[in-house]
């Protein structure tokens, strides 16, 4: 083993420096290194260049759009930069949160149902407020997810533990659009309704078929 | 066997306040005398961790608490590829890693405390050596997978011994912090140094201390002489040492039963070493009491017991946590000296073990900790930073080195300097 005598102290595991002092150290290149510790990769720090390259660019774009909408104002009114701002969005949530996060797919379906109903209502909007984004396309969206979450908790068993929480939220969900109708955001009532009864249906569903799971998970969830 | 269990006090802080910069991931390790079989070690894994079900979890965010559910699946023994005690972007709250002849436990601290990732990792040794072959006997100092679980080992210990009181508020000044250069790219630089246990307990029982007393003193004179001597500031230097609750109150819990105390010290340029380990020992021997300890846990416990607390939704109470761990937990200590103690294990086990080591992980505010344990008569005591600066760390050991003449082998994982 090497000694430091600035630090008065025996080095194992053949240091390149001294790990106190910092000082250089030379070895015998014939010996044989030995490892204490790995050899590090920065995998993680590529990584975290990818996504911030990503960010970086959607920006970068969103900002050229806008520009030039402001420059053109005069001839075209219209602020058809926000369809890139909604494309973009649209197109980041599934990179961040569906695709590359490892979060539970319960999580995915809620932030995925959210996202696609603001860029339909904010292109809706943008468009003249024909209203067939609230009246027709979100309670879709809300119908599909919710269907997609009942089907991913019968196939799976770890269901109840794993999904518990967002079928919670997708039953709420599920009465947003009737929400939106009383409150003349919305004017046509069968899709806002078909995907009310159809949350009230799967919180039954699972009550009748996850009873005790049901209840248990109750408990931990709300304990105080 | 319960599914899950509810966050014990210490536990409940941590999920909220963990980040990308206070992993709130500890490490305990000991170093074989072999360099370890991967496919042994897994076997050993499966059985060791049905004896210890608190451990096999996940932590879920309910509406009021989070709490830990029961995870049926196995632990992945991996070899060690990163920096330790780095972030587990995997939700994995317990990590099982292998490199050369080193065993490391990895652990989230909701889950348990030091105690009880090294009753873990002897459990898991003591498997590992028995599926190689080696005749060992656990000698009662080991607790066997083919035990059962007992309700005491899974028990919350701070509602078991909490006793109404009076709520005291606990006045203490801002702590010195130690600022430095962060480390480039970001992670944990460990620095281990091994000493002989014996002798250093001679050479503190010289002093009339403790192995903690004499190194807590030895830590806050590196920092005045290394960081403060030369400036300007005048604040105390505080180190947190956490202390088992386990040797004062009968507890045989696995999870989290432990207090920290602050111990600390004004120095100017009049003050000797000598001195400082005399009001060191006096506040520990103050601090260190079943009865100051007992007002600790009534303290925290009384807070968790108020029913309007209790009825604060989580992520208000996540963001009170949080503002209260910077501002009156953070700031108020220069470094954390976490000692584990000497760790007995059964004589025919421990011919096969070299060292072990403790890696406290750092924070924002404290980028240098400080773990000690020492098995075999080897202590190691390891240094976790975050920051390029050494100074203190350097001054530390080559105190023991050049005036205690210890003899003290260092090595490190050179992150930031080969990497």
């Amino acid at each position: 083993m090497n000694k430091c005598e600035k630090c008065k102290v025996t080095l194992d595991g053949q240091p390149l420096r001294c790990p106190l002092c910092l000082k250089v150290l030379s070895y015998e290149l014939n010996i044989p290194r030995q490892s204490l510790y790995p050899i590090y990769n920065n995998e993680v720090a590529k990584k975290s260049f990818i996504s911030k390259l990503i960010l970086c660019l959607s920006i970068i774009s969103c900002s050229i759009c806008m520009l030039i909408n402001i420059l053109i104002f005069k001839k075209d009114s219209t602020l058809s930069f926000i369809y890139v701002l909604v494309v973009i969005f649209c197109l980041l949530i599934p990179i961040s949160h569906t695709i590359k996060s490892k979060r539970n797919i319960g999580s995915k379906i809620v932030s995925q149902t959210f996202g696609a109903s603001l860029a339909f209502f904010v292109i809706d909007f943008n468009f003249g407020y024909e209203r067939w984004s609230v009246n027709v396309f979100i309670p879709f969206i809300i119908i599909i997810s919710i269907l997609f979450s009942i089907l991913k908790m019968l196939l799976e068993k770890k269901m109840m533990n794993e999904y518990f929480w967002y079928s919670l939220v997708m039953v709420f969900i599920g009465f947003i659009p009737m929400l939106l109708f009383a409150l003349n955001v919305s004017n046509l009532i069968w899709p806002s309704a078909v995907a009310a009864l159809l949350s009230t249906l799967a919180f039954v569903g699972n009550f009748i078929f996850a009873g005790k799971h049901f209840k248990d998970e109750l408990i931990r969830r709300f304990h105080i | 066997m319960n599914n899950w269990y509810r966050l014990d006090n210490a536990a409940k802080l941590f999920p909220a306040v963990k980040n990308k910069s206070n992993t709130a991931i500890f490490r305990v390790a000991m170093i074989l005398k072999e360099v370890v079989q991967s496919d042994i070690l897994q076997k050993a894994a499966d059985l060791t961790i049905k004896r210890y079900p608190m451990l096999s979890v996940e932590i879920k965010k309910g509406s009021f608490w989070n709490y830990l559910n029961v995870q049926e699946g196995r632990v992945i023994v991996e070899e060690e590829e990163n920096y330790p005690c780095y972030p587990a972007s995997d939700g994995r709250l317990l990590r099982i890693l292998y490199y050369n002849k080193r065993i490391s436990v990895e652990i989230f601290h909701s889950l348990t405390d030091g105690s009880g990732a090294v009753e873990f990792l002897k459990t898991l040794v003591y498997q590992y050596l028995l599926l190689l072959g080696y005749s060992v006997k656990s000698e009662g100092l080991i607790l066997l997978p083919e035990e059962m679980t007992t309700k005491c080992e899974v028990e919350d210990s701070y509602l078991k011994y909490y006793q109404p009181s009076k709520w005291q508020r606990l006045k203490e000044e801002k702590a010195f912090q130690i600022n430095g250069t962060p480390i480039e790219p970001y992670g944990n630089n460990v620095i281990n140094g091994v000493v002989s246990a014996s002798q250093l307990n001679a050479i503190a029982k010289q002093e009339g201390a403790t192995v903690t007393a004499y190194l807590t003193a030895l830590l806050i004179n590196s920092i005045y002489f290394e960081k403060m001597k030369y400036g300007l500031e005048d604040k105390k230097i505080i180190i947190a040492v956490p202390v088992s609750l386990r040797k004062l109150f009968p507890s045989k819990t696995l999870r989290n039963f432990f207090s920290v105390v602050n111990i600390g010290a004004t120095v100017t340029e009049k003050t000797t070493f000598s001195m400082i380990l005399t009001e060191v020992i006096k506040q520990l021997n103050q601090k260190v009491q079943k009865e100051s300890l007992q007002k600790n846990i009534s303290n925290y416990v009384q807070i968790e017991k108020n029913i309007w607390v209790r009825l604060i939704p989580l992520f208000i109470k996540n963001a009170f946590l949080k503002y209260t761990f910077d501002s009156l937990g953070d700031s108020k200590k220069t470094i954390t000296l976490s000692n584990l103690g000497m760790i007995t294990l059964p004589d025919e086990m421990s011919q096969y073990v070299k060292r072990m080591e403790a890696v406290v992980y750092p924070t924002p505010k404290s980028p240098i900790n400080c773990g000690v344990c020492s098995v075999n008569d080897q202590l190691t005591i390891t240094f976790t930073s975050r920051i390029v600066e050494t100074e203190i760390i350097q001054y530390f050991f080559r105190y023991l080195a050049d005036v205690t003449k210890l003899n003290v082998t260092i090595y490190s994982n050179e992150w930031g300097i080969r990497t």
